[in-house]
């Protein structure tokens, strides 16, 4: 599903994919909370980071995760504190030991409910709450529930709070108003810090991994000004002149998952015509409906990306992947190739793809009849680095390959040539071993 | 004085504009048809990657007698106080069964007498019965157990600390933080990494990406990464290479060599790795159905030692040692993995008699809590021990053993051990870098950032001689000839004048050409050696650079 929204609508799903690298999680298996976390990432993807923030501190993956489900009054657990604060908003060297501890006492008593196996029975004992966005668990006081006391945050001050004795539902009030204020204090608190952090990874992740200071420092500024909302940041780099600069192109390093979704989307493949996410028959998961071994739908490309180390709601640890250079090494190149070349040839099983790749050629080549300008035109479009000459006739050679020679000469041959689909498979198996096909 | 600077200004000058386009055209058009479509994207025209190397000349290269170390990773920070813990009063057993009343290791039922590591003066200490498999080492004196090891103002974030473990930097906001103390020494042994790669990767990581440990100045990583072997059997045997200069000095341009210099390495290490993994077996069984694959990381470390690969560092991993809560199952358990996994690798090795020349060490972020956490945890701590491992090292323990009577312990609710006696990380890869893998010692410290007073871990350390660059020649490296890629350009730097001796040999030391005997004044040098000339047919040889009482090694192929 997510890998399908990334290559039939974009800029929502990519940016989910960079938030699920940002506050990382794990998967446990629990569909509800799975969801809960997934609609979050795209709910706040383009909205309010501050109100992100928030939202995921207390959401079932994240509260399990980073251990917030097992810090109590008695024994705060600083795990999701510190995260807070080093990875989720301003970074190290911006808080103390002390304010870890701070913090993680204000987080305490948000958690969630586990159901088990009875196997006795043989049925789910209890249910898994929160069952959905918005809904919370919440210990109220006790040793083993939120600890109501006085903090010091950031150098400010959390008041101590008394709720009614045994009166569950004042607690719960008192701790959502604790919850804002913290929230409240770390976003006033550190707020340069925070907005220059935050830019400087969305920049990381649309365009280099260095930042020039003075473009960092202006989408900080607009991010604050706009009262975090994310939106203004990304509309202020997308229509910046830096951003369409000839040397600020090819900066970018592909992850696997930016791989092989920028290889569905130039030749506007369709789901459920030219790759299916899965088919039920008879009760059980089919790949495609032709059945074809080496076609590689989405969940085969979740798992060879897995593969490779990255795995969609799975970060490596919760730091997220690192990226840029990381991606690459010897393995994950050699790889990369082994995978979009089974997708390439797989992808001709079907009579609709073989008409979308012919297509793509004539729009892109405006139905030329020269193969070498057919060629050089595929390459602007799937490289953005000028090539030499060397590799370009390569690439010609490559797509002429298959096709008898004289039919290019006495004019048999054009973009409705029977073979063309299997010309441009062809090609495109030189084009991502390129080197450059790896930059973005 | 700065080694680095020195070398960064040869790169710049010598190299720039020799690379042109080493591209050679065949018949492409022929090649394509007869290939069909299997391959396509991997021939095309170029040089060939595959080595031919025969099996007597893979037997004779068996006798490198180079020093390998091994780094294993226990990501997490692992509680080194359940690792290596007090038995006795005197080393405190009675404080700590106070302070981890749940958790502590105790007698009978995690440990008996058979874990106890004696013999070398302080007997107060063992580990748990799941590492029972390493107590042979230990015995035969080959273990050595480092305590209480860390850096002052201990970080306690897991990725801020692993960085500064990698770079051996104070803190994370030290400038050497941008690179590892492994892959600054290998800048200095390979000053031209990038132009000339070494026909073997140097360090070699088991995983999926790359570590900062391996990172050099100017981002090069000096390491190849994979998960398998196997991973490479899908190249095809001949692949193109790239020229990797020309794109100007931009990040554009710095990008894109990274990539075709990328590229290139996969073409050519992938032969070599399949080669060395092929030459050679694993003659023990490794501990299976263990939740890391450790094991199975160091197994094929084990086969590419064997089979001579050349490389001389590698990196395997363990993840799991965050214990929060309930450690008291998981943690014996995946030390258990880590002994029976290194107790494997060395019974293996020594199967093949190839133990004698590899080290294997220990590190992890930072140590835990000394007291356990209202959930059967521990939280993040400061210092831990490291244990290394192998016939060159001096068994015994080093350091001082952690004070648990320290009278800050029984108030403190939450204790870091900052006040106890410590020993700096960087001591402890100081007295690696020098005695074990033989660097002089202005490579370690620039390596180290500053000057460290080395523990003395080994049995016969060096004796001063360096590998790598002295102080006025420095071997850059090769690379095929721009114009007919059958020849080899073999380019070094003089800083200074002196006698110079460039030789080729055989991998058992004959010598087949001597290229070089005078001597060279200040400037570069590019030494062009025609394999035909020399009557030297295909296959691995090394060259040898003598020059003011240094030398130098490298091998390479002739296709």
């Amino acid at each position: 599903m997510w890998l399908n929204g990334m290559i039939q609508e974009g800029l929502r799903h990519k940016l989910a994919l960079f938030w699920s690298n940002h506050f990382v999680t794990n998967n446990y298996n629990v569909p509800s909370w799975n969801f809960q976390y997934y609609y979050l990432l795209h709910k706040n993807a383009l909205g309010n980071f501050k109100q992100f923030v928030m939202d995921i501190g207390r959401t079932p993956n994240m509260l399990i995760y980073l251990d917030g489900a097992y810090s109590y009054a008695i024994s705060p657990n600083e795990n999701y504190a510190r995260e807070l604060m080093e990875l989720f908003t301003m970074g190290v060297g911006n808080y103390t030991e002390r304010d870890v501890e701070e913090v993680a006492r204000s987080m305490t008593g948000w958690t969630i409910q586990n159901a088990y196996y009875d196997a006795a029975t043989k049925s789910v004992v209890g249910e898994y709450l929160p069952k959905r966005v918005g809904e919370y668990v919440f210990r109220g006081a006790g040793n083993y529930g939120h600890d109501f006391g006085t903090k010091n945050v950031l150098g400010k001050t959390i008041p101590a709070a008394t709720p009614k004795s045994g009166d569950l539902a004042d607690a719960t009030r008192i701790a959502h108003l604790e919850y804002q204020n913290l929230h409240d204090i770390i976003f006033s608190e550190r707020k340069d810090a925070i907005a220059k952090f935050i830019c400087k990874k969305l920049y990381k992740f649309y365009m280099y991994e260095f930042p020039p200071d003075e473009i960092l420092n202006g989408l900080a500024q607009v991010f604050i000004t706009s009262n975090w909302d994310i939106m203004a940041v990304l509309k202020t780099l997308f229509k910046s002149e830096h951003f369409y600069e000839e040397e600020n192109m090819g900066l970018n390093i592909k992850s696997h998952i930016d791989t092989v979704i920028h290889y569905y989307r130039t030749a506007s493949l369709k789901n459920g015509e030219d790759y299916f996410l899965f088919q039920i028959v008879n009760n059980a998961r089919v790949r495609d409906p032709l059945n074809t071994k080496n076609l590689h739908p989405m969940d085969n490309i979740y798992f060879e990306c897995s593969n490779l180390g990255q795995t969609l709601f799975n970060p490596v640890n919760v730091a997220g992947w690192p990226g840029y250079r990381s991606w690459l090494n010897e393995f994950t190149l050699v790889n990369r190739w082994r995978i979009l070349r089974n997708q390439i040839d797989g992808q001709l099983t079907y009579p609709s793809t073989s008409t979308r790749y012919r297509d793509f050629l004539k729009e892109i080549s405006n139905n030329s009849k020269d193969p070498e300008f057919i060629v050089r035109k595929l390459l602007e479009y799937f490289i953005p680095l000028p090539l030499s000459e060397d590799i370009i006739l390569n690439a010609v050679d490559a797509f002429k390959s298959v096709v008898p020679l004289n039919y290019f000469i006495d004019g048999t041959w054009s973009l409705d040539y029977v073979d063309v689909p299997r010309q441009y498979t062809t090609v495109m198996k030189y084009i991502i071993t390129l080197p450059e096909s790896n930059l973005l | 004085m700065s080694i680095d600077n020195k070398n960064h200004k040869l790169y710049n000058t010598d190299l720039g504009k020799e690379h042109a386009d080493e591209h050679v055209r065949w018949n492409r058009r022929q090649f394509l048809m007869t290939n069909g479509l299997a391959g396509l994207g991997m021939f095309l025209s170029g040089i060939p990657i595959s080595a031919a190397i025969s099996e007597e000349l893979a037997q004779l290269a068996m006798a490198n007698t180079d020093n390998i170390l091994v780094l294993v990773k226990m990501f997490g920070g692992n509680d080194g106080l359940n690792m290596v813990f007090p038995h006795t009063s005197a080393a405190g057993v009675d404080e700590y069964y106070q302070l981890r009343p749940t958790i502590a290791q105790k007698k009978g039922t995690n440990f008996t007498d058979n874990q106890v590591l004696s013999g070398f003066g302080n007997d107060g200490y063992a580990i748990p019965s799941t590492m029972d498999s390493i107590m042979p080492l230990w015995r035969e004196g080959k273990m050595g157990v480092i305590h209480n090891v860390g850096y002052a103002n201990q970080d306690y974030s897991h990725f801020a600390s692993i960085d500064i473990w990698a770079s051996a930097s104070d803190s994370f906001h030290d400038k050497r933080i941008n690179n590892g103390y492994i892959g600054r020494y290998l800048s200095q042994e390979f000053p031209s990494f990038a132009e000339t790669p070494p026909t073997v990767p140097p360090a070699l990581r088991i995983g999926y990406s790359t570590d900062l440990i391996f990172s050099a100045p100017g981002r090069q990583q000096m390491e190849l990464v994979f998960n398998s072997p196997r991973d490479f059997f899908t190249l095809a045997q001949y692949g193109k290479l790239y020229a990797t200069d020309g794109f100007g000095d931009c990040p554009q341009g710095e990008e894109r060599e990274f990539v075709r210099q990328l590229t290139n390495s996969s073409l050519r290490y992938s032969q070599t790795v399949i080669d060395a993994y092929n030459r050679s077996t694993n003659k023990v069984n490794y501990p299976t159905g263990t939740t890391s694959n450790l094991a199975s990381q160091l197994s094929i470390v084990s086969r590419l030692i064997k089979g001579n690969l050349g490389t001389k560092i590698y990196m395997v991993y363990i993840d799991g040692f965050d214990t929060h809560a309930s450690q008291a199952n998981s943690h014996p358990r995946l030390l258990g993995n880590l002994a029976d996994s290194v107790s494997a690798f060395y019974n293996d090795l020594k199967a093949d008699n190839a133990q004698s020349n590899v080290t294997l060490m220990t590190f992890s972020e930072f140590g835990r809590t000394i007291k356990e956490n209202g959930t059967q945890g521990t939280d993040h701590g400061n210092l831990a021990p490291m244990m290394i491992f192998g016939d060159a090292v001096k068994g015994g323990h080093y350091g001082t053993p952690i004070n648990l009577q320290d009278p800050i312990l029984k108030t403190n609710t939450v204790v870091y051990y900052e006040s106890q006696p410590s020993t700096d990380f960087r001591k402890v890869y100081s007295g690696v870098l020098q005695d074990y893998l033989c660097l002089d010692s202005e490579v370690v410290d620039y390596a180290l950032g500053q000057s460290y007073n080395k523990l003395n871990l080994f049995k016969n350390p060096c004796g001063g001689g360096s590998q790598g660059s002295n102080l006025n020649t420095i071997l850059i490296g090769h690379s095929p000839n721009e114009s007919d890629a059958k020849m080899i350009d073999i380019k070094f730097s003089q800083l200074g004048g002196s006698e110079v001796e460039l030789t080729v040999k055989s991998l058992n030391g004959k010598t087949l050409a001597i290229l070089l005997d005078k001597y060279a004044p200040k400037g570069s040098y590019k030494i062009t050696f025609d394999p035909a000339k020399w009557k030297i047919s295909s296959g691995e040889y090394i060259y040898e650079l003598k020059s003011s009482g240094k030398l130098f090694t490298r091998r390479f192929s002739i296709f």
